[in-house]
C-alpha cells in the first residue's frame, strides 16, 4: 500500500511500486493464497482436511467473482488501475462537509466487496474451511506448533491486505479531514483497524452459515448483485459522465 | 554472458512448450492430464502472440490472449464436467474406458 | 538483466512443462502446471505485457487451476497404472499415440529449421503496453468478438452444470 509516513518531518513515500495495473497485481497474488489451504488440506489425508480444503477452493472460485466485479465498478470510477491514482481521485469533499470517498458513491460496491472479502479470508461468519464444530479445524487439524502459528498468521495478513485495500478503494486511503496531508498515514492505518474492527466484531456477532447458503448466497445474490451494480455504474459513467 | 533474448528465443520456446503439450495429449493416458497438456498448448500459443506484439509494436496479440484465456476457461468448466460425469459411470479417467458412443 | 530473467524463467517454464507431462500422479501436474504458468507470466512482464501477466495470474492460476485442483480432490483421481506390454514401448502403442510423439518431435527440428532463416532479430524495447490502449481496442475493433465470448461462456456454464448434475431419481 502506499501512504507517507511522516519520519520526523519529512515525508516519506513508502509505496514499493506503482504499477499501472497494480489492482490486478494484488487481485492476482491474492487469489494465490487459496493453493496454501488446499494443499494443506489434500497432503494432511484426513478426511477433515480434505473436506476443508474442498470447501476451501470452492468459496473462493465463487467469492472471487463477486470480489473483482466491485473492483471493476471502483476502477470505472477512478478510471485507473493504479492504486495511487484511485485514492487522489477520493481526495476533496462535496459541499465541503461529506469526503469525497468512493464508498458514498459505492455504498452496494462496498458491501460486496467486504462480504466478498471476508469469504476470501475464511473469516466467521463465512469460515467454512476450518469450521470447527464439524470439521475439527478443517485443513489445518493436522499442523501444530510453527506450521500451524504459519496459517494464523497467514489469515491475519491477508485480512490486513483486504483492509487495506478496502481502504485505498473505498475509504479514500491517507484522505481525511483534521490532519496535514504527511500525516496521511495516520488516517490509512486509523481507516485499516476500523475495518480490522468490523471483522472481529462480525467473527463475536453472526453464527456460521451453512454450506449451502454460502454457496446460494454467493451466487443468487451477491453476484447479480454485483452485476448490477457494474452495470449501472458503467451506465452512469458512460452518460452522465464523472 | 546469456545471449539476449530474440524475438526467435520467444517463438522457439513457444514452439518446445506446445510440442510438450502435444506430445503430453498424445502419450498420456488419464483424461485430466491430457486436459492439462491442452492448457500448456494453449499458453504456448499465448506466448507467442504476446512475443509477436512486442515485436510489431501493436496490442491486438494480448486482446488474441484475452480470447484464448476466455476459451480456456469455458474449455476446462466443460470438460472437467465432462470428466466428473464420465468418473460416475466408469470409476477410471483412463480414456481407453470410453470407448462405447452410448451406455 | 532481462537476458538472465528470459532463460531461467523459460528453463522454469520447459521442465515443469515436461514435468506436467511426465507425472503419473494428477495432482502434481496441476501443481507443475501452476509453476509453468507463473514462468510464463513472468516472460509477459519481460514482453512489456503486465496486463496479460496479471490476467494470466488471476484466470489461469487462480481459477481454472483451482477448478482442475477441486476435480482431482473431489474425484481422489486415482494414479495412472504404469504402462504395461505394447504401450510401455517407447512410440509403442496405438497409432495415434506413435504418430503424435513424432509429430511433437517433427514440429519443434522443423520450427527450429525454419527460425534459424530469421535469427538476430531483436525483439523491440519501449514502454509496456498500457490497459487503456488494450481496452479501447476489444472494445471498439473487437467487440463483436467480446460478446461472442461472453455467449461462449453463458454456453460453457449452462452446459458445466447439464453435465455434472446428478440425474434425478
Amino acid at each position: 500500500m502506499c501512504f507517507f509516513f511522516g519520519l520526523l518531518d519529512r515525508p516519506l513515500h513508502l509505496a514499493a511500486a506503482d504499477v499501472n495495473v497494480g489492482l490486478l497485481v494484488i487481485f492476482a497474488i491474492s487469489s494465490m493464497g487459496v493453493y496454501g489451504i488446499v494443499l494443506a488440506g489434500w497432503s494432511s489425508n484426513s478426511k477433515y482436511s480434505l473436506l476443508g480444503a474442498l470447501r476451501s477452493s470452492a468459496q473462493m472460485i465463487s467469492y472471487e467473482i463477486s470480489y473483482g466485479l466491485s473492483f471493476a465498478a471502483v476502477i470505472m470510477l477512478a478510471g485507473s488501475l493504479s492504486l495511487h491514482t484511485i485514492v487522489d481521485h477520493q481526495a476533496g469533499y462535496w459541499f465541503s462537509v461529506i469526503p469525497k470517498w468512493f464508498i458514498f458513491v459505492q455504498p452496494l460496491g462496498f458491501f460486496i466487496f467486504l462480504t466478498a472479502g471476508v469469504a476470501e479470508t475464511n473469516r466467521a461468519p463465512f469460515d467454512f474451511p476450518e469450521a470447527e464444530q464439524e470439521l475439527v479445524a478443517g485443513y489445518h487439524t493436522e499442523y501444530s506448533s510453527m506450521s500451524f502459528a504459519l496459517f494464523f498468521l497467514a489469515e491475519y495478513v491477508n485480512m490486513v491486505t483486504v483492509s487495506a485495500v478496502a481502504t485505498d478503494l473505498f475509504l479514500g486511503g491517507w484522505h481525511g479531514p483534521f490532519l496535514p496531508a504527511w500525516l496521511g498515514w495516520i488516517w490509512f492505518l486509523v481507516k485499516v483497524f476500523a475495518i480490522l474492527f468490523f471483522y472481529i466484531w462480525m467473527r463475536w456477532t453472526l453464527p456460521r452459515y451453512r454450506y449451502d447458503q454460502l454457496m446460494s448466497f454467493g451466487w443468487k445474490w451477491l453476484l447479480p448483485a454485483a452485476v448490477i451494480n457494474l452495470v449501472v455504474t458503467a451506465f452512469v459513467v458512460a452518460y452522465f459522465g464523472w | 554472458m546469456l545471449p539476449e533474448p530474440t524475438f526467435n528465443s520467444y517463438l522457439m520456446l513457444s514452439a518446445v512448450l506446445f510440442s510438450i503439450g502435444t506430445a503430453g495429449v498424445f502419450l498420456r493416458r488419464n483424461i485430466i492430464t491430457l486436459l492439462l497438456s491442452v492448457e500448456v498448448m494453449l499458453n504456448a500459443v499465448n506466448l507467442t502472440f504476446v512475443a509477436a506484439d512486442r515485436y510489431y509494436h501493436s496490442v491486438d496479440g494480448q486482446i488474441v490472449v484475452f480470447f484464448v484465456m476466455a476459451v480456456a476457461a469455458a474449455e476446462a468448466a466443460v470438460g472437467l464436467a465432462i470428466v466428473i460425469a464420465l468418473f460416475r459411470h466408469r470409476e477410471t479417467l483412463s480414456p481407453d474406458a470410453f470407448t462405447t458412443l452410448k451406455w | 538483466m532481462d537476458a538472465l530473467l528470459f532463460w531461467i524463467l523459460a528453463a522454469v517454464a520447459v521442465v515443469a512443462s515436461l514435468l506436467v507431462v511426465g507425472q503419473r500422479n494428477p495432482m502434481y501436474s496441476v501443481l507443475l502446471l501452476i509453476v509453468s504458468f507463473c514462468a510464463l507470466s513472468g516472460l509477459y512482464v519481460l514482453l512489456g505485457a503486465p496486463f496479460v501477466a496479471a490476467i494470466q495470474i488471476i484466470i489461469y492460476a487462480g481459477a481454472i487451476m483451482v477448478l482442475f485442483l477441486f476435480v482431482v480432490m473431489l474425484l481422489n483421481v486415482p494414479t495412472e497404472d504404469p504402462p504395461t506390454g505394447y504401450h510401455a514401448r517407447l512410440f509403442g502403442g496405438a497409432g495415434p499415440r506413435r504418430f503424435g510423439a513424432v509429430l511433437a518431435l517433427v514440429f519443434v527440428v522443423e520450427l527450429a529449421w525454419a527460425l534459424r532463416e530469421m535469427a538476430g532479430t531483436t525483439i523491440g524495447r519501449g514502454a509496456p503496453s498500457s490497459v487503456y490502449d488494450i481496452g479501447v481496442r476489444l472494445f471498439r475493433d473487437y467487440g463483436f468478438a467480446f460478446e461472442a465470448t461472453s455467449l461462449l461462456i453463458l454456453v460453457a456454464m449452462v452446459g458445466a452444470i447439464v453435465l455434472a448434475r446428478k440425474e434425478p431419481s
